[in-house]
């Protein structure tokens, strides 16, 4: 199906279209992170919907789109959007592969100091797996980590 | 065809009258239903991704980013999936304008995984 065209028009009109035409996509994939070390693993799962909008192309704003609204969040002044136009006005980016689309979800939903570094340290702080790769049960869930054996690229 | 039908209220020919913005700025903008035990998302509208933070923790994205963290109304269900005694969910305040804080409780007020469904209500950016 051919995506309509969505320049200049509301990111949530996108995603209506999106809800009424296009089937979701269950991602295999999983990310695995650790943004502190007080906590445990986190494990972030794909929305179904919005992969079918990322294979799709044409739907979503470019992910720096995110990062300056998040830049406009962090001043102490911040009240409330005033930057939203970003989201609806910016050229929506072309399909994707599954694989760039969990590249763009990683710097969209996990924290920037995670994905910018990595693999610093002596262990990777962030994996890509499959689900099959993840524990089965959810035994000792708040202890779970990123296994020391893997080594950092 | 598209159209678009321009009015300040509704009226009800018996149930009464209400203004249209109620229903613009009361209406959910954002869902999701989430299996806390198979890291499963099973419907969602304006959700990017759902992390599992912790036992019966979530972290909630949105696609579409609210207007402020402050406005934002989460309500939820929780049903039992094997974990006895399950109360309810409590959204904290946004983390941030696209990302919601869920943690699901049992009776005992621990944290406990759950299968949940949430609704993010509030201005859009």
């Amino acid at each position: 199906m051919q995506t309509p065209s969505f320049k200049g028009s509301h990111l949530f009109d996108r995603l209506c279209w999106a809800k009424e035409n296009l089937d979701g996509v269950q991602s295999d994939y999983r990310v695995v992170y650790e943004d502190s070390v007080d906590e445990c693993a986190k494990i972030l799962v794909p929305d179904p919907n919005w992969m079918a909008c990322a294979l799709q192309g044409g739907i979503l704003p470019p992910v720096w789109v995110y990062h300056e609204l998040a830049k406009d969040e962090a001043q102490p002044d911040f009240k409330k959007h005033t930057r939203g136009y970003l989201l609806h006005q910016t050229d929506p980016v072309p399909a994707m592969t599954e694989e760039e689309a969990i590249e763009y979800l990683i710097q969209k939903d996990i924290p920037s100091h995670v994905w910018q570094t990595w693999d610093e340290g002596n262990k990777p702080k962030m994996v890509i797996c499959s689900k099959q790769q993840l524990p089965q049960t959810r035994e000792w869930r708040n202890s779970w980590a990123i296994s020391n054996e893997l080594a950092a690229a | 065809m598209a159209g678009k039908i321009i009015a300040d209220t509704q009226e009800h020919s018996t149930a009464g009258s209400i203004a249209t913005n109620y229903v613009v700025n009361g209406s959910a903008k954002a869902k999701v239903s989430y299996n806390g035990s198979s890291s499963t998302i099973r419907s969602s509208f304006n959700t990017s991704s759902v992390s599992d933070v912790a036992t019966g923790r979530y972290y909630w994205a949105n696609t579409n980013a609210f207007t402020d963290t402050n406005t934002g109304i989460l309500s939820g269900a929780t049903h039992r999936t094997g974990v006895q005694s399950l109360s309810g969910i409590s959204g904290r305040v946004q983390a941030t304008t696209t990302q919601w804080d869920l943690n699901t409780v049992n009776n005992a007020a621990s944290s406990a995984d759950a299968e949940l469904g949430a609704l993010g209500t509030g201005d859009l950016a």
